[in-house]
C-alpha cells in the first residue's frame, strides 16, 4: 500500500493506493488520527484502493468518530469498487460520509 | 465430507504480510468454480477476515505459528476448513453481532457471517487447535 497527503482548500486529503489490510492499516490509522489531531478536516481518497479489510474500515470509522467529537469534517472520496463492496457488505455505505470528488 | 474433493491446501505462517498472497491463492482456487466475480470477491473478503482473527486473536504475537486453509468442493458448495494450532476458541467468537460504529470490533465476524451460508467450529483432532468450517453455496 502507498499513500500520499495533499491539501485541497480546507481539507487534508489522504489518498490510499493498493491493498489496505492488517499489515498496513496501522499506518492508515496513524495518518488519519495525526491530521485530525492537528485539527484538520480530512478526506480519505479511496479511488486507488484495490482491497480493504475490516482493520482498514475500522481506521476509517475511528477517524469519523474522532472528527465528529472534534467538530471536524471527515469524509471518504472516490470510493473504488472493491472498497465500496466491503462498505456495502458491512452496511456502512450509508453511515460513513461519501463524496464523489474532492469538489463535492 | 465423504464426497468432497480437495481443491487447494494453503499453508502459511501467522503473519499479516502473508495475507496478500493468501488472498491471491483463495481467488485462484475459487474462480474456476464460482461464476460470479462478486461472489469470489466476497469469499476472499470472508476468508481473509477469518485468517485475520487467527493472527490477531488466536495466536496473538506468535507470528511463526502455522495456519492451514483447505478448500473443498462438494456438490453445489464450497467448503473451507481453516485450521490453527492455538488454544481452543470459544464458539461465541464467531456469532454474528450487530454493527455499532460507536463500539469498535466485531466487523470481521459480521462480514464472514454475511458472506458464508454456514460457519461453525468442528471437533478438532488433538494435534489441531481449532478447525473453523465455512460453507458457501454455489447456487445463485
Amino acid at each position: 500500500m502507498k499513500f500520499n497527503v495533499r491539501t485541497e482548500g480546507e481539507y487534508t486529503v489522504i489518498a490510499l493506493k493498493g491493498e489496505v489490510d492488517l499489515h498496513c492499516s496501522p499506518q492508515v490509522r496513524e495518518q488519519i488520527l495525526k491530521y485530525l489531531g492537528d485539527n484538520c478536516h480530512v478526506m480519505v481518497d479511496l479511488s486507488g484502493v484495490e482491497y480493504i479489510d475490516s482493520s482498514g474500515i475500522a481506521s476509517l470509522i475511528e477517524g469519523y468518530q474522532l472528527a465528529k467529537r472534534g467538530k471536524l469534517q471527515f469524509s471518504l472520496v472516490g470510493v473504488s469498487e472493491p472498497a465500496m463492496q466491503v462498505l456495502k457488505l458491512a452496511r456502512l455505505d450509508k453511515v460513513l460520509p461519501i463524496r464523489n470528488s474532492v469538489a463535492g | 465430507m465423504e464426497t468432497a474433493n480437495l481443491l487447494a491446501e494453503i499453508c502459511f505462517q501467522s503473519r499479516a504480510e502473508h495475507l496478500r498472497w493468501v488472498r491471491h491463492e483463495i481467488r485462484s482456487a475459487c474462480e474456476k468454480y464460482v461464476q460470479s466475480t462478486e461472489c469470489v470477491d466476497h469469499i476472499v473478503i470472508a476468508i481473509n477476515e477469518a485468517c485475520m482473527n487467527i493472527i490477531e486473536h488466536a495466536y496473538g504475537q506468535e507470528c511463526s505459528a502455522e495456519i492451514v486453509l483447505k478448500i473443498y468442493i462438494e456438490q453445489n458448495q464450497l467448503i473451507f476448513h481453516l485450521i490453527d494450532f492455538a488454544k481452543p476458541s470459544s464458539p461465541d467468537c464467531i456469532k454474528p453481532r450487530r454493527i455499532d460504529i460507536s463500539q469498535p470490533g466485531g466487523l470481521g465476524v459480521f462480514l464472514i457471517n454475511e458472506v458464508m451460508d454456514e460457519i461453525r467450529f468442528l471437533d478438532a483432532p488433538p494435534e489441531e487447535g481449532n478447525v473453523l468450517e465455512m460453507k458457501k453455496s454455489l447456487q445463485e
